[in-house]
C-alpha cells in the first residue's frame, strides 16, 4: 500500500523525467528487430582459435546433381588444417567445419566446387566496455545485395571448433553465402554467415 | 512469401505497443542506469528484441517490464555503431547527457544515483511503469518481500535527499 506522502514523492521524481522521450521511430526499432530475427535463424557462431598449421590435404570430390535443388550441387569431401567440408551423399546436407581463419580463399574455392557461391571478409574490431555496455568499433556490414531470411544452415560449437550444417537445396538460385571472420581486440574470434540474393559488392565499416 | 498478413498485423500491434510504452520504459531505464545516452541505446535494443520475440512478449503479463528488464540486462553496441560518426568519448561527456529541451532536476537525479542499483531499479519500475509489488518482483527476479524492503528503503532515502527541496516550496 502506497500512502499519499510516498505517492507525492514518486510524482515529484516522475515529473523530473517528464521531458525524457524516446524519439527513435518505430520503423527503426522494427528494422533492428527483423535483423535480430534473421540472425537467430541464420548462422552466427564462435569460431576456433589456435590450431597448429600443418596442412593435411585430403580432397576427394564426387560429382552428383541434386534434382531437388535449383543450383547444381556437387558432393565435396575436403579436409584442410583450417577447415573441412563434407557432403552427405544421401541427404545432400553439407557440413562445414571451421577450425581457424586462414585459407579462406581455399574454402571459397571448395564451396564453389560444391556449387555454393560464397564471399568472405576478415575484419578486426575493437570492443570497448562502457558503463556496463559493450561498444564495437570497426565491424562491417555487407552492401550491394539484399539479405534473405531463408534458413539455410544451423551451427554448433564444440571444443573450439565451429560446425555449420548447411542445406544447399534450400538456397535460392543465385543466392550467395557471405562469411565474416571477425577477430576482436581481446583475441576472441567470431564467425558468422548471412545469405544474400546476389553477390554483395563489399563489406563496409 | 511467408505469413505476410500475420507479420503485418503483429508489426502494427508492436508499433502500437512501442508508441505507448517507449517513453515510460526509457525513463525507467534512465532512472535505473543514470546515463541518458546509454539508456536510449539499451531501451532501443530491448524494444527491438521485443519485436524479434513479439509472439512471446505480447503474451507476457507485463510487456513493458519485460522491455525494461531486458534493457537493464543488455550489453548493447548496435545503436552506437549506427552513430559511429560520433566519437565515443564525446558521447560519454556528461554535459551532452541530456537532450535539447530536456532539463532534469539535478537534485532528483543525484538522489536517484545515490541509491543502490537494486533500489533504483525497484523505484524506476514503481514510478515509471506503475508496477505493483508482485509484477516488479517477477520482472526483477526477486522475492516480493525484497521488493517491499527495497522500495521502503529507497523511499526513505529519496525523502531525505529531497526534503530540503520540498521545504523551499511555498505552502498553500
Amino acid at each position: 500500500m502506497i500512502d499519499q506522502q510516498d505517492q507525492q514523492l514518486y510524482d515529484e521524481v516522475g515529473t523530473a523525467f517528464a521531458d525524457v522521450r524516446l524519439e527513435r521511430d518505430a520503423t527503426d526499432v522494427i528494422r533492428r528487430g527483423r535483423t535480430l530475427r534473421r540472425r537467430r535463424k541464420a548462422v552466427p557462431a564462435l569460431a576456433a582459435a589456435g590450431v597448429l598449421a600443418f596442412s593435411l590435404s585430403l580432397a576427394a570430390v564426387t560429382v552428383q546433381t541434386h534434382p531437388s535443388s535449383r543450383t547444381t550441387l556437387v558432393n565435396v569431401n575436403v579436409d584442410e588444417a583450417a577447415f573441412s567440408v563434407h557432403t552427405n551423399a544421401t541427404t545432400g546436407v553439407m557440413t562445414i567445419t571451421i577450425r581457424d581463419f586462414h585459407d579462406e580463399n581455399l574454402l571459397k574455392q571448395t564451396l564453389a566446387d560444391a556449387g555454393i557461391p560464397a564471399v568472405f571478409h576478415s575484419e578486426k574490431v575493437t570492443v570497448v566496455e562502457v558503463n556496463g555496455g559493450e561498444r564495437v568499433y570497426g565491424q562491417c556490414n555487407w552492401v550491394g545485395a539484399t539479405e534473405l531470411t531463408v534458413e539455410v544452415a544451423t551451427y554448433s560449437f564444440h571444443a573450439g571448433v565451429t560446425i555449420f550444417t548447411l542445406y544447399p537445396s534450400r538456397m535460392p538460385h543465385g543466392s550467395v553465402l557471405a562469411f565474416n571472420y571477425t577477430t576482436q581486440s581481446d583475441g576472441k574470434r567470431l564467425a558468422s554467415a548471412q545469405l544474400f540474393a546476389s553477390t554483395p559488392t563489399g563489406c563496409v565499416v | 512469401m511467408r505469413k505476410r498478413d500475420v507479420d503485418h498485423d503483429s508489426e502494427e500491434d508492436f508499433a502500437d505497443f512501442y508508441r505507448t510504452a517507449r517513453d515510460g520504459c526509457l525513463r525507467a531505464v534512465y532512472a535505473a542506469c543514470g546515463d541518458r545516452a546509454l539508456a536510449e541505446d539499451l531501451t532501443g535494443e530491448a524494444f527491438a528484441r521485443a519485436y524479434a520475440s513479439w509472439g512471446k512478449v505480447s503474451r507476457h503479463p507485463a510487456p513493458r517490464a519485460w522491455v525494461v528488464r531486458t534493457a537493464l540486462n543488455t550489453h548493447v553496441s548496435w545503436w552506437r555503431r549506427r552513430r559511429r560518426e560520433v566519437a565515443w568519448d564525446e558521447a560519454l561527456d556528461p554535459a551532452q547527457d541530456a537532450q535539447p529541451g530536456e532539463r532534469l532536476d539535478a537534485q532528483v537525479t543525484a538522489a536517484l544515483r545515490a541509491l543502490p542499483r537494486r533500489q533504483r531499479e525497484v523505484v524506476a519500475l514503481r514510478i515509471f511503469l506503475d508496477l505493483d509489488t508482485g509484477t516488479t518482483a517477477r520482472a526483477l527476479g526477486i522475492a516480493p518481500g525484497t521488493v517491499t524492503a527495497h522500495l521502503s528503503r529507497a523511499t526513505a532515502a529519496l525523502r531525505e535527499s529531497l526534503a530540503p527541496n520540498r521545504e523551499q516550496e511555498p505552502v498553500s
